[in-house]
Order: C-alpha cells, then structure tokens, then sequence
C-alpha cells in the first residue's frame, strides 16, 4: 500500500512531500504551497488530521484520489458539505440511506459523482475518518 | 494465570485460553511440513477417487491445506477484496500468518511454485471467490455451464464450489490479478452476474417449483424473478447494516432450508386436509404400490385413519400439521389440499449478532389464486421494501439483521412498529364482552350496595343474557 502520490494535475495543486519519520509506515505528509496548511494521509489517502479541512483541502482530495484533475461542480458539495456538516456534529460517518434522504440523489447518482463510492470516495473527501465496514 | 471458581450453576470456569492454544506456535516448521506432506501422500494413495489428487490438477495450495490439518485449525484467515465494477466487493482468503510462515521457512521451493503460478498478491497467497449470479432454482443450458467451466479454468483457479451452503451457484475461486478479467467475462454472459458480499442483498433463491414440480402451490420463478427485478438497486449499492436474503419454497416440504438462514421466508402451505383421490389410492393399495398402514403411521400428529371395512383413507383437517408424510408415500392418490396459500417468516440467519435461529411466523396465511397471486406478490414486497428494510435499515445496529431487530425490540414490538401489524391472535380473537365497572377497575366488593343491582343487571344486558 505505500504508494506515492499522483502529481499534481495542475499547478494551482503543487505540494510538497514533507519526511517525518514519526509517521507510521505508509502515512504522507505534504504542504499545500498554496495555501500553506501541512495535511497527514494515512495508507488509504484519509485525511488525519480533520481540523485542517477547508473547501480548497476538499478540492485538493477530489482532483487527486477521487477524479483526477477535475474540478468538483454544486452536486458534489452539496454531498460534501452534508457529509461535513454531519460529522463535525457527531463525529461520525452518516448511514448511506440517511444519505441517499437527506440529499435527495440516489446511490447511482452518488457512485457516478464519487467513483470509488460513498464511504471510501464522497467521506474522503469531506474530512471523515475511514468508515467501519466491510468493503 | 489460571484459576477455577465454582459458579453457583455448578460449572467451573477455567483459565481463558492462551494465544498458544488459539493459535499453535510453529517451533519446527520443516518437521510440520514433512508431517502434511506424508498427510497428502496417505491421501492420495489407494485405489479410491481422492480429493487431494482432484484438487492438485487446480491451482489450490494443497501444502497449506495439509498444515491446516497437522495444526488442528483452518489455514486461511478472511479478508475482502474491493473489485472495480463491484461496489459491493467479492470475498477473499489470505494464508494465516502461521502457516505463511511455516511454508516460507519449512518448503521455499513451494513458496516459489506459488510465485511461478501467479497467486501471490503483495507476497502473500491471496485468494477471492465470486459468486455468478444464475437463472432462478439453478436452471442451466449446457452450453452456459461449459462457458462458465471454460472462464474457471481460463480466468480462474480451475476450482469452483457448484452450489454454495446458501444457494447461490456456481462460486469461481480466483486471485487478485485475474478477478477484474473474471467479473467482465461473467458480465458479458447473457443471463449471468458476479453477485457482491458486502451489506447488500445477496442471491434470491427458489425451488424449481412449477417448472418441474406438479405439486408446487404457488409460482416460486415468478416470485424469484419479481423480487429480483424490483431490487436491482439493493443487490448493487450496499446501503444496509448487513446482508438480506429472500428464499422462496413452493410446498411445506422445502421449508427447512428456507426458515434457515434467509431474513424474507414464503412458504406453499394450504389450509385443512389434503385431497384424497379414493379410488386411486384403493387401485394404488390392491397394486401394491402403497402400504396403507405405512401411511397413517407416518403421520406424525396421528390426522390419518385408515379404515378396513369401507377401505377409505381419512384425515382430519384439524390435526393435519402439513407435513407431508403422505404425500410423499402416495403420490398421485394424495395431493395438497384445495384452498392454497402461502405462509410468510421473518427473521431467520445464520451469521448475525445473536447467532444462528430459525424465522418466525409473519403472516399465518394468505390465499393464492391464479388472479390475485401477482397482487399477493407485490403486496408482499411493498411490505418489505416500504416498512421492514426502512425501519430495519435505520434502527439496526451494524452486522445485525432483521432476526436480531425482531429479539432486541421483542416481537410483539416489532410487529407493532416495524411492520405495523397486530399479532395474528389478536386478530382472529373476539373481543371480550364490555363490562360496567371492570373498565374502571373497581373490584366487587367496593361497589356501594344499592349499586350492586343495577350492576348486575349491566352486566347481563353486556352478555346478551337480558
């Protein structure tokens, strides 16, 4: 699993790697040279540390794990923004059909916005921690 | 440590098992080795068919499987293989980090036949097993079956399980680098799919019912096909706390394997007695082909009598439990009964958080008639889509299903607010007769005395004595 990361798709998303060798193994840590915040993924590219989320961080995962380098449209943050929401209240993933009601698109919808599905793909994206679960 | 306390039902409790009992430690891996390798010798010898030697023309590690047997424990340890295409994910198996390391220590050459044959993924044995969604009760062309033989064989390990313990048929065992290939192969097959296994609605399975059976009682391939047209969407996305599973069986006989283990039971049933045809079971006994006092013994709640002087076989409709001893023993001469209907279950499993239990009656009986089947059937299905998997899926906790909803909340509960039905007995029972002052709940003997009369006197006009 310790894969480096893709390039950047496009010179606004230049970061740099940063070395620490307190990471655990397969943990990357980088800092946005746009904005300067220092961001720490863990082997399967989840953010850890939440509290340096913002919109431009959100950007930054969609265009390089979940499409690369496209840009998110309104549909996207729409779910983003839920999901957010959701989990600076509680501090947890939503249920995917609490999802599914409260944004008002259906699952075929969320899997063609997020490729890689609404635990690994759309929660990636909004800053939450890896859902439980099987798959 | 241990320690044994007298627990006040008599038992003891001993010390709780030390990793070296869950798991033995190889100390000598070349001696562990050289004992499997004589296990699979022993096996292959002899004039019998042996498995060793069938599954050594696959790609199966038979080594691991042998160390498996010398240490007491399964050689494989679960995992789960995301799938591009399957949302849902397929099933896989990685050595135990035990028996990895006895092979990589104890038989490198192994390790190295493994790595020529291209089932190692990230160094480790790695295995994924898909499960090929088929048409309904396992009907096949033979041409479909070569095809899926043909893509095991290519795109697989050359092994393939042909009916799973749940019913879903065939399952293809392959690895991680083949099993994108494997999943576009079955997709490209007309009436086939690679069923997922996250928390996602698994196979649909049914008896061949009608198609084969002349006793069927309801249209099983109808009902398979209806629930798997309709929840296309639930066997795709998992969205659920854990997985469902339908089973349809067409008469009483098949009702075990749908009560275990599938979470929506309907079982064929009837109501009262069989039909008896008397002049066929009188030709079938002069025959010879029944033997009368076979038949009544059979029966298991004693329903059946068999009468010697006017040679009639009767039963009563009261004590018949549906069992279908008889009919099985006098086929043409005894079928089910006329007024057919089908009985709904709820609730059983296999893998859940209360362990395995068997499903419990929904619905007692609903008649079937070739005009209202199909109304019955969506009937059906508006219940589980619109109140059971809508309540279940967001008052369940994970890895619990709709048996384990039914125990938490307790049954009367969930019938009450999940299916937002009364029990059955409330329904055919009467309503007791209203009584002045036992609404109120004020005894007898507390009734002032010049009231008593007048009590008396409601209380015969509630009753219809008056």
């Amino acid at each position: 699993m310790s894969q480096q990361l893709p390039p950047p798709p496009s010179p606004e998303f230049e970061y740099e790697v940063i070395q620490d060798p307190s990471l655990p193994p397969g943990w990357v840590k980088i800092r946005l040279k746009k904005t300067g915040k220092e961001l720490i993924f863990d082997e399967d590219r989840f953010l850890q540390n939440p509290e340096a989320w913002d919109e431009f961080v959100a950007e930054f995962i969609f265009t390089m794990f979940e499409k690369y380098g496209e840009r998110m449209t309104e549909d996207h943050w729409k779910v983003v923004r839920y999901l957010h929401d959701y989990y600076v209240n509680y501090g947890v993933c939503p249920p995917i059909r609490m999802l599914v009601r409260e944004t008002g698109f259906d699952l075929k919808k969320i899997h063609e916005l997020f490729p890689n599905g609404p635990a690994k793909g759309a929660c990636k994206v909004a800053g939450a921690p890896k859902p439980t679960g099987c798959v | 440590m241990s320690w044994k306390v007298q627990t006040r039902f008599g038992y003891y409790t001993g010390s709780a098992p030390s990793l070296e009992e869950i798991w033995p430690e190889i100390k000598d891996p070349k001696a562990v080795v050289e004992k499997a390798r004589k296990i699979i010798e022993e096996l292959k010898g002899g004039k019998y068919p042996s498995f060793i030697k069938e599954a050594e023309k696959s790609l199966y590690p038979t080594l691991a499987w042998a160390i498996g047997v010398v240490l007491g424990r399964s050689p494989w340890d679960t995992g789960a293989s995301p799938v591009p295409g399957v949302y849902a994910g397929l099933l896989g198996r990685v050595f135990h980090a035990t028996v990895e390391k006895a092979i990589r220590e104890g038989a490198p050459e192994e390790h190295k036949k493994y790595e020529e044959q291209g089932i190692l993924f990230a160094g480790k044995v790695y295995e994924v097993h898909a499960r090929v969604l088929s048409p309904p009760a396992g009907f096949m062309s033979t041409t479909l079956m070569r095809t899926i033989c043909e893509i095991t064989d290519k795109l697989g390990w050359g092994l393939m399980q042909l009916r799973g313990g749940t019913g879903a048929m065939p399952i293809i065992h392959t690895d991680q680098a083949k099993v994108e290939r494997l999943v576009m192969a079955i997709r490209l097959l007309t009436p086939t799919d690679v069923g997922g296994s996250g928390d996602i609605l698994r196979t649909v399975t049914c008896c061949p019912g009608p198609a084969t059976c002349p006793y069927a009682i309801y249209d099983t391939l109808m009902w398979w096909e209806e629930t798997c047209r309709r929840f296309v969407d639930w066997a795709t996305y998992p969205q659920f706390p854990y997985k469902i599973k339908f089973k349809f069986s067409g008469c009483p006989l098949d009702c075990i394997k749908a009560q275990v283990g599938a979470d929506y039971i309907v079982i064929g049933t009837w109501l009262g007695a069989p039909q008896i045809d008397q002049e066929e079971f009188r030709r079938m006994v002069k025959t010879g082909e029944v033997d009368p006092k076979e038949v009544v013994e059979a029966c298991p709640t004693g329903a059946l009598t068999w009468d010697e002087s006017t040679l009639t076989l009767k039963c009563d409709p009261r004590k018949c439990v549906k069992c279908m001893n008889c009919i099985i023993r006098a086929q043409p001469a005894i079928r089910p009964g006329k007024d057919r209907g089908v009985t709904i279950l709820t609730g059983g499993s296999i893998k859940s958080r209360n362990g395995p239990k068997m499903g419990a009656v929904l619905i007692p009986f609903i008649r079937i008639t070739p005009e209202n089947e199909k109304k019955v059937l969506n009937w059906f299905l508006d219940l589980v889509e619109k109140k059971i998997v809508a309540k279940w899926a967001d008052t369940a906790f994970v890895r619990e299903r709709v048996g384990d909803l039914s125990i938490r909340m307790t049954w009367e509960r969930f019938l009450k607010e999940v299916v937002e039905h009364p029990a059955p007995d409330l329904v055919i029972r009467k309503e007791p007769p209203p009584e002045p002052y036992y609404k109120d709940s004020i005894p007898f003997a507390m009734i002032p005395k010049d009231q008593k009369w007048s009590y008396f006197e409601a209380l015969k006009k509630s009753l219809g004595l008056a």
